[in-house]
């Protein structure tokens, strides 16, 4: 792995550059440490950030379902009652209403999740909820990247 | 002849292939600045991409060299009928009308072009640039990793080989659109899908088909 400044810094643009490509307020990374546990990594602001250090303590959250059913998670708001939000952690992510969460993948497994989200309780829309999918291939190539991994120095 | 890896240009041919599918561009490209600070295209998602781009490095102009010259966006909304490119429109496929480049930057420096186009002539509104710039960020993204992953040498070796067999591969499509009965996109398509399935460089498989019907031919 490259240095950790240089890897949050990217991390954290790419995260800047997926809301704005999504058109969310942003974007938030949770990656499978070594050990198989969710860890936050990142987030394109504060928000992000206290959304996955949040998740990362309640050890639940939409980023942690996504992960662990493997499929794209939508909470249209993240205060409501369970089983449709998850106000434990809207305690402490006060600023995020709107969650989508995709599964991360590569070499065929799970290695983390996208989370987009924005400000304000809202319905996701089918088309948003794709791009987020094909987006988060995006965030997949820059971790191979950063990773150095031999799908990056493989074949054209 | 040991010849660089090009797993940098497969990241952003997937990259590109993203952006294509995403919002419903008829197709997109990325172009580069060679060692020469010359133009040259390293991506394109079909043929009519590619007519985009070479029709622009034949007559040293248009909306996409424009976008590289003045590291800005330039949009067209029928490049076949504006007036600031009249040489281009024989030059380009049917199928380019519309056409919207972005640069893509790097240390904060133009290092090429994202390009898009639509097959009907199209007003580009502010969400379409802003998405644009988005996505060049991205690919900035992925280079800054690669960077910061490789040497930066042996990237610049990666993306300039990649530019420099292009041409291979564009002869090599043009033998098997003559022998298959193919368009450029089908050559092209299962020129890639043989050199993914058989783990090799589009390159050089591009180059020994080139030599196959070198042999037939004699």
């Amino acid at each position: 792995m490259t240095h950790g400044v240089e890897f949050t810094h990217v991390v954290d643009r790419t995260l800047n550059a997926l809301a704005d490509a999504l058109g969310a307020d942003g974007a938030a990374l949770m990656l499978i440490d070594d050990h198989d546990r969710p860890r936050a990594v990142g987030g394109s602001d504060a928000d992000g950030r206290w959304l996955e250090l949040a998740q990362e303590q309640a050890g639940a959250g939409p980023a942690f379902e996504s992960l662990s059913r493997d499929t794209d998670i939508v909470i249209d708001d993240l205060r409501a009652a369970r089983p449709s939000g998850f106000p434990g952690v809207a305690e402490k992510a006060t600023g995020v209403r709107a969650v989508l969460s995709v599964p991360l993948h590569a070499d065929d497994r799970v290695i983390g999740s996208l989370d987009f989200y924005d400000r304000v309780s809202h319905e996701w829309q089918p088309a948003k909820v794709r791009a987020g999918r094909r987006l988060a291939e995006l965030m997949v190539m820059v971790l191979e990247a950063l990773a150095h991994k031999s799908t990056f120095s493989g074949q054209s | 002849m040991t010849v660089p890896a090009t797993g940098i240009v497969h990241q952003l041919e997937r990259a590109v292939e993203v952006v294509d599918t995403l919002f419903g561009y008829s197709g997109a490209g990325l172009m580069f600045a060679g060692d020469h600070k010359e133009l040259r295209y390293l991506v394109a998602t079909d043929d009519a991409g590619r007519s985009l781009e070479g029709a622009q490095l034949r007559v040293g102009r248009g909306p996409c060299i424009s976008t590289f010259e003045s590291d800005a966006a330039v949009t067209t909304c029928d490049v076949r009928n504006d007036p600031r490119w009249p040489e281009l429109a024989d030059r380009l496929h049917p199928d380019v009308r519309a056409v919207a480049g972005v640069p893509v930057r790097l240390g904060g420096e133009p290092v090429g072009t994202l390009n898009v186009y639509q097959s009907a002539p199209y007003e580009w509104d502010e969400s379409d640039i802003q998405a644009l710039y988005a996505y060049a960020n991205v690919i900035e993204q992925i280079l800054t990793a690669a960077i910061a992953a490789e040497e930066k040498s042996a990237l610049a070796d990666q993306l300039q080989y990649a530019l420099d067999y292009r041409v291979v591969i564009e002869r090599a499509i043009g033998y098997l659109m003559g022998k298959h009965d193919l368009t450029a996109a089908q050559a092209f398509t299962g020129l890639r899908k043989q050199a993914r399935d058989s783990r090799r460089k589009v390159a050089d498989l591009a180059a020994e088909v080139l030599g196959e019907g070198a042999g037939e031919l004699r």
